[in-house]
This record gives structure tokens, sequence and C-alpha cells, in this order.
């Protein structure tokens, strides 16, 4: 009976001239590609390569019954010449019945056994990111990386600060690229370089957008999809100039920068940095800005520039910083609920800073509301490849909306930022697909 | 181990015809794909087929596909249930019905998904007596499979199978979050870690399933995201919440949902009992979820139930649900629950994003106007009137 069988298989599949393919030498015809000696039993999972062209010709009308003894899944695989389909084995084969069924299959290239992938998470530091955790990264990626709506745009993000070591191993592959190749500009020394020489513009972009799951170092909130600007205004002694900020906000609006992230403050109202920074969210960027680290409030007569203008500008947000242990103000953090509007870690345990990418391929550990910005910057810049990915339009103002609605309001903070608000990454998540994905909870979520 | 010949013929042919493969079952040993011609058969149009009953001995009983549970584990157990007591709280015992023939648990009206577990197939027997499981979630899809398609089948019956009938539900059951998206006509299910899985409650299914139905009857106005008007942000949700009390479309497709559920469970109608780890339902802002006893509350009290949400299109829809549920229980003196039934299926017909409550009302009565002879226009009116409206 078996015998006879197969002879059924053959001459019903053994028609059409053998495929060939030069993509996969390795997976040669005839040569059925399972590990070890072991057959299948009935219901394994195997990977078919197939030669779609061989198939259409020649079993134009149903080409998915074409692998007796399979039930063909997922196979839709656009318009690859040499697609893989993910099949089950309906019924136990010995090795050599497998080999014998398979190789009488004259339009199959080779086939695998199943698995199922899953992304390597190999940030050898991310454990000491305490950060991260305190506004529940970890969580919010089950929204961000979803399998249906996932975020997949890039988005780009300037970093105005002392400029970006260039050559990290965890920041060069997330830089921005301009026309002639350049990662920004550096308004320091009017070049195209603009090559860290101070250190703290690289923690900076670190904790925005260091790569993740590379093997080295901690992870940025947005460790892929970012494409980082280098803009550099500071100098090696960490000063800069109010016409390098201008002139820097201006450059990265102009050049695309979706996220602006402003990790510097000084104690002054200026027209011109306002004006600047309007026209950077009219063009479409997000500002994000530091509070300041005096410990001080900010008032309408103890102004911080550029935060304070956050309040009378949707689209820009101000952020004070609180301890990821504690979840309470940092000492250092100035504070005032009618000018610095969200939170986020900038501190651990107090004294202790936050990890992340240091000039000389390294890595330190600092604290302040520098370090507590870029999270939010990277929080905006997700949203907004998500509002990307699903093809919705959004404004600054948009953006500033959703981080607002999902920030989590803790009345132990009501008195420093405005409604107790500190960066919660799940319930962004939330918030996104609520607003663009998920029609109704039905309740059952709990919030 | 040779090829059995019928098998593999059986296999094939599961897929062109299911009398010839009826007649190998003799072939068949125990270990084997099971692809019994009873998986493909016609719906049972009972509330519970009597083929379906709790068992404490269900795991070895073979005349049962599967164990599951009778409408939620807290439910059939009537106490609370901790996750390690899930596999053993398995008694309901079941046989499956009206599958397609790909092998997987999926027909016409329900596709059962996975996003990050292995998808169950047929050919795998063990698949039906998989137990609970973090990694896997054989017994979730079993469970989706089972109470979406029993509620299609009983329904059908009930109502008529074209106010049924939409595209193929997608029921993905190892989600991050618990949901129903109209885009992509999907329902989605939270598996977490340390949580009962929301598939193991028949009652979430099928109210995202009554929301999903709703959309569809109504030709994807009720869940149409370009007008928002009468909704308001709320909750993390643009547009969690009516503007006023006089009710709003998320409203209206949360009734929708709350009245299938119930329908499925008319003797105990409270949903959530194991989202709430109570035997008594879930409270939504204080108030029960049960459509028996929600409406004695009023249209302003349902409102303002939410401090940090008034409006609240859970306890909105929940309590119009339950409105339409006292008409249905007061039409039982004119032997008319099946009629509410199918004139609350065909109001949904009418509803678009704009709608509320009180349209919503309108368009019923003119509905029961033209149903036999206006048999219900009094009986309604009263209850509307009773209800505030």
């Amino acid at each position: 009976m078996k015998a006879w069988l197969f002879a059924m298989i053959l001459f019903t599949f053994s028609g059409p001239a053998a495929a060939q393919s030069g993509r996969f030498k390795s997976f040669a015809r005839n040569k059925i590609q399972l590990a070890g000696t072991q057959g299948v039993a009935a219901g394994d999972a195997l990977v078919l390569v197939v030669d779609k062209v061989c198939l259409e010709q020649n079993f134009s009308k149903k080409p998915v019954r074409h692998f007796p003894g399979f039930v063909v899944g997922r196979k839709t695989a656009g318009a690859l010449e040499f697609p893989a389909w993910s099949a089950y084995a309906t019924q136990p084969l010995t090795a050599t019945e497998l080999a014998a069924v398979l190789d009488g299959e004259p339009c199959l290239i080779g086939a695998t056994r199943e698995a199922v992938t899953r992304t390597a998470s190999s940030d050898p530091r991310r454990n000491e990111q305490v950060a991260l955790d305190a506004i529940g990264l970890d969580k919010g990626e089950k929204y961000f990386q979803h399998p249906l709506w996932g975020i997949k745009q890039p988005v780009t993000a300037a970093v105005i600060d002392s400029g970006i070591q260039l050559d990290h191993p965890d920041l060069a592959p997330r830089l921005w690229r301009g026309a002639s190749g350049e990662a920004g500009f550096d308004f320091v020394n009017a070049d195209m370089d603009p090559t860290d020489d101070n250190g703290h513009g690289t923690h900076v972009a670190g904790i925005l957008g260091a790569e993740q799951d590379n093997g080295v170092g901690g992870r940025g909130v947005l460790g892929r999809l970012i494409q980082m600007m280098a803009v550099k205004t500071q100098d090696a002694d960490g000063g800069g100039s109010l016409a390098d900020l201008v002139n820097a906000l201006q450059w990265s609006a102009d050049h695309g920068a979706d996220v602006i992230n402003l990790s510097l403050s000084a104690r002054m109202k200026n027209a011109a940095v306002e004006d600047a920074l309007q026209y950077a969210i009219a063009k479409g960027s997000v500002v994000v800005a530091a509070a300041g680290n005096d410990g001080e409030e900010v008032t309408a007569g103890n102004f911080m520039l550029p935060s304070g203008y956050a309040k009378d500008n949707a689209g820009m947000i101000s952020v004070g910083s609180i301890d990821a242990v504690t979840l309470l103000r940092s000492s250092f953090s100035n504070f005032g609920a009618a000018f610095i509007e969200m939170a986020a870690p900038g501190s651990v345990q107090g004294a202790l800073g936050l990890l992340s990418t240091f000039t000389g391929s390294g890595y330190r550990n600092l604290n302040g509301t520098s370090q507590a910005t870029p999270q939010v910057s990277a929080a905006a810049a997700i949203a907004i490849s998500f509002y990307k990915t699903q093809g919705l339009s959004y404004t600054p103002e948009t953006i500033e909306t959703a981080l607002a609605r999902a920030a989590v309001q803790d009345a132990a903070l009501g008195s420093s930022f405005a409604g107790g608000r500190r960066l919660d990454m799940e319930r962004l998540g939330i918030y996104l697909f609520r607003s663009a994905v998920i029609d109704s909870s039905g309740g059952f979520d709990g919030n | 181990m040779g090829i059995n010949l019928c098998r593999r013929v059986g296999v094939l042919l599961a897929v062109l015809s299911i009398p010839l493969l009826a007649s190998c079952s003799k072939f068949k040993p125990s270990s084997s794909p099971v692809m019994d011609a009873s998986f493909f058969s016609a719906g049972d149009g009972s509330l519970i087929p009597s083929s379906d009953k709790l068992a404490n001995d269900c795991a070895s009983r073979s005349e049962f596909d599967t164990c599951l549970f009778l409408k939620n584990p807290v439910a059939q157990n009537r106490a609370p249930v901790t996750a390690a007591d899930l596999q053993a709280q398995r008694r309901f015992g079941v046989k499956l019905r009206g599958l397609s023939t790909s092998g997987r648990l999926e027909n016409a009206s329900v596709q059962v998904l996975t996003l990050h577990t292995p998808r169950f197939s047929l050919f795998t027997a063990s698949h039906l007596r998989a137990p609970v499981s973090d990694s896997a979630s054989y017994a979730e899809q079993l469970m989706a499979y089972y109470w979406a398609n029993r509620s299609i089948e009983y329904l059908s019956a009930r109502v008529g199978s074209a106010r049924l009938k939409m595209p193929p539900l997608k029921i993905y059951v190892d989600d991050t979050f618990t949901g129903y998206s109209a885009g992509n006509h999907s329902l989605h299910l939270a598996k977490r870690d340390g949580e009962i899985s929301k598939a193991f409650s028949a009652d979430v299914i099928l109210q995202l399933m009554g929301q999903a139905l709703a959309n569809s009857l109504s030709g994807g106005k009720t869940f149409n995201l370009g007008s928002l008007a009468q909704h308001k942000f709320c909750r993390l949700d643009p547009k969690g919440c009516c503007s006023s009390n006089m009710g709003c479309a998320g409203a209206l497709g949360g009734a929708f949902g709350d009245y299938y559920a119930s329908l499925m469970f008319p003797a105990n109608p409270q949903i959530g009992e194991t989202v709430a780890a109570d035997s008594l339902g879930m409270k939504v802002c204080g108030l029960a979820r049960d459509v028996k006893t929600l409406a004695a509350k009023s249209r302003a009290e349902a409102y303002s139930a939410c401090a940090d949400a008034s409006g609240n299109t859970v306890v909105m829809g929940s309590w119009f649900a339950s409105v339409w549920w006292s008409l249905r229980a007061q039409s039982e003196a004119l032997d008319g629950a099946a009629d509410i039934d199918i004139l609350f299926f065909e109001n949904a017909k009418t509803w678009t994003a704009a709608s509320t409550f009180t349209e919503s009302k309108t368009k019923a009565l003119q509905l029961a106007a033209t149903y036999k002879n206006g048999k219900y226009m009094a009986l309604m009116q009263k209850v509307f009137t009773e209800n505030g409206f």
C-alpha cells in the first residue's frame, strides 16, 4: 500500500521541470535540510521553500494542495520568487519517507524545521538602567512592538547640546545623516563636525536613543527607528551662546527634526529664543526642554529659558526630574506646577545618576533634568512614529496632548509639576492604541 | 511507522469530502491527527447542546473533544479561582462543531489567531487537551472558538442567521490588551503574566463580539472614528466617555455587547466574574455590571457614576443594555423575548457614530410600530418612559 501511495504522489507531482535556485545554494533540491535523521511527527511544523513560478506554471489551479501530507499555513509572501511557507505535517513520517515525499515534489526547493524566532535582548547593562523600569518601558514596548500595530516609521530627533561622540558603538548606528553624510552641525566651531568634546550631549543622546539589542552597553528609550541629529551649541566646558541656540533651533527644524531635545537652561527670558522655539514648533518639531537643576521654583519672576516658554506654546514640553526609585521629585530639580509640565527620572536613589553613553566610547552615571528630558523626547518620538505608522496626521500639539494625557497623575508630585504628571510608557501605549486602533476595551482592562 | 493510506486520503479529502473521511475512522489510531467528521458538522441551535455538560471527570471522558469553562472559571466555580486552579476547573466538556476544513479553529464567521504563541492545529491531537500554560494558548484558542461559534449557532436559530452575518471576525487570544478593533475587525484578549487569560471568560469574548456585530450591523458606522462630537476623552481613551447623558455611539456599541453576552447566559447575565475575581460579577464605578439590575438606576446616575469619567461608555452601555433587558423580561408575558432580541438587533442597524440613546429609542419605536402589527409598541413605550426617555 505504501509503495502504491508513493507511486501516486510521484505520478501526480513529478511532471514539471525541476526548480533551480541560485539563491538557496545550501538548500539545493534533493537535499532535505531537516535536523538529525529523524522524521516528523504529525503536527510538526516545517518551513517549505518553494519555487513560486514552478507552482504557478504547473499547478495553477490549486497550488496549495501540491504538498500532500502537509497543510500549508501561512503562505503570504508577497511577490517573492522563492517564498518560504509554514506547513504542518499531517501524519508521522520516517526520515526516509519524508525524503521520498519531498524529493518527489519538483517545485519544492527544500524543507527545514519551523521555529519561533524572538528578538534578542542583548544590552548587557540594561539591568543597571533602573530609570527605564521606572517609566514602565518594557510594558510600553508590548504596544510599541506589537505585531500588528507596532511602530515602524523612522523618526528624527535633534539633540541640541555639546555634540555627540559620532563613533560611539552604541550611538553610531542611530545617528541622522544629512545629504553630505554629516551627522548634524557644530555651531560652536561653525563646521559640520559636531563631535562632542564635553560628554554631556553623548550622555543625553544615549538615554534618548542608544541602539538596543546590539550586545553593547545599555539601550535608549527608543533604541531603534530613531535618527539622532547632533547639533552642537555647547563648548568643551558646557557653555553656549543664545545666538547658537537660536540658530540651532532653526537649523534642526529646517532639517526635518521631528523632536528637538534641549537639555540646557539659563535664568532669563529672551525674545529671540522664544521666536526660534515657535518657529520650530510651526515647522512641526516637538520641543522638549529641561527645567534646570537649581532646586528652585520656576515662576514668572524666576524664569528659566527655554523650558519656561513651554506653558504658553502648545507642542513644547518642559521636564523636571524625579528619582527613579522613590518617584519623588529629585532635590536638585527645578519645579513649579505652573511652568514645569511633566517629570521623568533624572536621578537614582538621590546621588546616583542614570547610566548612559559617554565620550571615549564609555558609559557613565549622571543625574539632572538633562537626563530626565531625553526620556520625554523619546516618548514624543515614539508617539510620532506611531502616528506615522498608522498614516494619521498629527501636530506637535497632538503629541504633547498624548504625553500629557497618558502621564500618571501622581498626587505626591502635584505641587512640583503640572497635574503631578510623570512619564509612563505603558499608559502611552494604551493611549496611542485607543486613539487609533482599538475602539473599545469593553471595560475589561482596568482603565 | 508507515503511511496509512486511508488516513492520508482522509486528511486530503477532509478538504474535499467529509463522508469519505468518516468512512476511514477505523484507521485512526489514538495518537493520530483528529479529523472526526463531527468537527465539520452543522451547528446546534440550543442554548447549551445536550452534548456539552459539566463533568468532574471531563478530562478522562472521550465523548468530549475538549474541556473548557462554562461561562468563565469563577462563574462556573461560584467562587474565586486562582491561576494555579485553572486546569482542574476545566470541567465543561464540549463537542467542537462548525469548523472549516483548514485544521484551524476557524470558519466563515470566526478565525482564532495568536500573536505570540503557537496556533492550534487539528492535526495535532494533543492540542485539544493541552493544559493551561503560560507559554502556549491552546486552551484559550479552544475557549474563544467554542463560545464565539456557540453564540453564532444559538443566535442564528433565535434571531435569524442574516442578523449574525459579518466578515470573519479575527480573535487574538494572547495579546497584550483586551479590546475590539473596528478597523481590523478583530478582538484582542489579554494573556499576561500573573493574570487569568481573558480568553477564559466567555462573557468577555461575547461582549466584545457583540460590539463587533453591532458595528457590522450598522454598516461600520457605530465605531466610525471620524465623528466624535458625542464623545469625550476619559481614562486614556479619546472617545471613552459620552459627552452627555443622552448617550453616544460608543455606549450603544457597549450596550449591544452586554446584551449579546447576556443572551448566552440569561439565568446569570452578570459580566466579568473572573475579571473581578468575584462570583457576583464586576462593578464599574460602583455599579454592578448586571443587565438584570442596572436599569434600577437612572440615566443620570449611570452618567455620573464614574467620578473621574462621567459618561463612561462602559457604564452607560451596560445601563442601556439593562433597559432593553427589562423590556425583554417584561415581554415574556407576551411570549416575546425572542422578538425583543430581534428588535434590538434590528435597532443596531440604524446606529451611526453620532447616535444617542434617545435617537436609538425613537428608531426602535419606529421598528416596533411595523413589527408584528405593533405588538410590542405599548410595552416598549412604557419601558422607555419608565427609564426616563
